[in-house]
């Protein structure tokens, strides 16, 4: 029964139905099925399966926000069913757009799809001061902080701020994306990883929460 | 620097129409960024009166030398599109001026709702800012070099949605198309009004450089690029007969698929400006599937040119004219707008490459 369940939120999920997707998640709930079973045999072979499609060109941006969209809703709605072990964050990020860049669609994204995947995100916002990233840093003691800049001038003030971030002692693991970053300006720059897109982006800090 | 800039046009212009120039063209596009500082004005100092705007373009084109000439702040209906559906929509604080890097408008915030956008107002291109100052300053940059003023750079129709709708765009791809359809030709409408008022104000041009940045494959599926952008491209074509070179800064293009459906559909393609694929074996094949079409790029403003030595810079130049150059075609470009963290002596590099081993006939060995 369990595995008909599974199955079909799977389903769900690859058909981005939502409105059944829950359905079948309550179904499981009031038959005891925990929170922690619907997450990783239910919803996760979905959600795998939906950055394969991405990464083989087969889905697109708006699959993949959508899909994070409804994972964000799903865990909330299954939130109140978790015991507390089951409740821990993947890990904590803080993520923004670097100062002199207000475009927020491909920051907004990865949040999207860091939140489906369970990770706890501060949304810094856009045209965020190498100093706001500091302060954030200090208060929030995130796992992973997160930069993005779409435009080609935008490289330059992430070194500025990763700069900053580690001479004053700040441990967490950064990454850079965004369409004015490569592999190669990004080591130059001094982050930890590199993302070409959201899902990639995901496997790294996967990678990098399980150190 | 001391530039003939007709020399400079002839040579752009002999390629683009498939003959042989004197040398590969090298072609900067500037950004408002790199502008600003070499000007030392800040951005709206520069955009003051069109007078200052034309002086300083010509001041920055001449400075960074090869053979363009284009507008300080970018004439293309990127960012200032965007300020000017704000200022005609009442929405003037979306927009996000700073001194020295480019402004941008604060994405999702002019269409947020359904009701914004069937209420959107389409801005009059002639007299809401800042496009009168920009077209009169186009006019005063060609009257004083003969260069500056040849295409209309309308931008259909991606840009504008993602400016105007944000992440949401992207949600409305699968949850409501037809509202999103709805936003596209309203952009559509806002180009056609940028073109009729480009040439009113400044000329007729001779062709049309159209930014295309729905084509991305790690944006949007073929199908839903050519729905959403793709289809007006192709209507802007036919409606102003002028042939079209596309812009394409996107890491995983669709160029190909692009260029054969715009093709069937009958639009003329003149050329393609584009930094990736970086693999130049890609350009080879390329130049033969479509050997009429001109190739503007062969550098990553944010490869070789930012963090590169000079001698990578000028072993890349060599290589892209090598194996793309020797039978015209080709104009060197930094691709996408040069950022400021550009080392001068990479602006200077390419020069000096080009100059070295772009003079026709190429002979590299």
């Amino acid at each position: 029964m369990s595995k008909t369940l599974f199955t079909a939120m799977s389903e769900q999920l690859l058909a981005f139905n939502e409105e059944d997707l829950l359905k079948v998640i309550e179904k499981a709930l009031s038959q005891g099925i925990t929170p922690a079973d619907i997450i990783e045999s239910g919803l996760s072979p979905a959600l795998e399966t939906i950055g394969e499609k991405f990464e083989a060109g087969e889905f697109f941006l708006p699959e993949l926000i959508f899909s994070g969209q409804i994972m964000k809703n799903v865990l909330e709605k299954i939130r109140p069913h978790m015991i507390s072990e089951d409740n821990k964050s993947s890990g904590r990020v803080i993520m923004g757009t670097v100062e002199g860049d207000i475009h927020h669609i491909g920051k907004n994204i990865f949040i999207s799809v860091l939140e489906g995947d369970g990770y706890e995100v501060y949304d810094l916002g856009e045209d965020t001061p190498p100093a706001t990233f500091l302060e954030k840093a200090k208060e929030l003691n995130p796992d992973i902080i997160g930069m993005s800049s779409l435009i080609s001038t935008g490289v330059s003030k992430m070194a500025e701020t990763i700069s900053l971030l580690k001479d004053n002692g700040i441990k967490a693991d950064i990454i850079v994306g965004g369409a004015a970053v490569t592999e190669k300006n990004a080591t130059l720059v001094g982050a930890d990883g590199y993302a070409f897109d959201a899902w990639q982006g995901l496997r790294i800090v996967r990678q990098m929460s399980a150190k | 620097m001391v530039r003939d800039y007709k020399a400079c046009h002839d040579r752009v212009a002999t390629t683009i129409l498939g003959g042989i120039p004197d040398r590969v063209p090298l072609y900067f596009l500037t950004s408002e960024d790199v502008s600003a500082r070499i000007a030392g004005l800040t951005i709206r100092e520069m955009m003051a009166t069109p007078e200052i705007l034309a002086e300083k373009s010509i001041l920055v084109n001449d400075y960074l030398g090869g053979d363009g000439m284009s507008l300080a702040a970018n004439p293309y209906c990127g960012p200032f599109e965007g300020l000017a559906f704000a200022n005609a929509n009442g929405k003037p604080e979306a927009f996000v001026w700073k001194d020295y890097t480019t402004p941008f408008i604060k994405e999702g915030v002019i269409c947020k709702t359904e009701a914004d956008i069937e209420n959107l107002v389409i801005p009059d291109h002639t007299t809401v800012e800042p496009w009168p100052t920009i077209f009169k300053a186009m006019s005063i940059l060609h009257a004083k070099t003969g260069m500056g003023a040849s295409n209309a750079a309308p931008s259909l129709t991606w840009s504008s949605v993602q400016m105007l709708r944000g992440t949401q765009a992207y949600l409305d791809v699968i949850q409501n198309p037809d509202l999103l359809l709805k936003l596209c030709e309203k952009i559509y409408e806002s180009q056609w009004d940028y073109y009729q008022a480009f040439c009113k104000l400044v000329q007729t041009p001779s062709y049309v450089f159209e930014a295309a940045y729905a084509f991305n494959q790690h944006m949007l599926s073929f199908d839903d690029a050519w729905k959403f952008e793709g289809q007006f491209i192709a209507r802007f074509a036919k409606a102003s007969g002028l042939p079209m070179f596309i812009h394409n800064c996107g890491f995983k293009p669709y160029h190909i698929e692009m260029i054969e459906k715009l093709q069937e559909e009958g639009v003329h393609i003149l050329g393609v400006n584009a930094s990736h694929p970086l693999d130049l074996d890609w350009w080879v094949k390329f130049r033969e599937k479509f050997p009429d079409i001109t190739i503007m790029g062969g550098l990553h403003v944010n490869a070789e040119m930012e963090s590169g030595t000079e001698k990578d810079v000028e072993n890349r130049v060599k290589e892209v004219i090598q194996k793309l150059g020797g039978d015209g075609r080709l104009i060197i470009t930094p691709t996408c707008c040069m950022p400021w963290r550009i080392p001068l002596s990479n602006i200077k590099a390419v020069r000096d490459a080009v100059e070295k081993y772009g003079t026709y006939p190429i002979n590299i060995t």
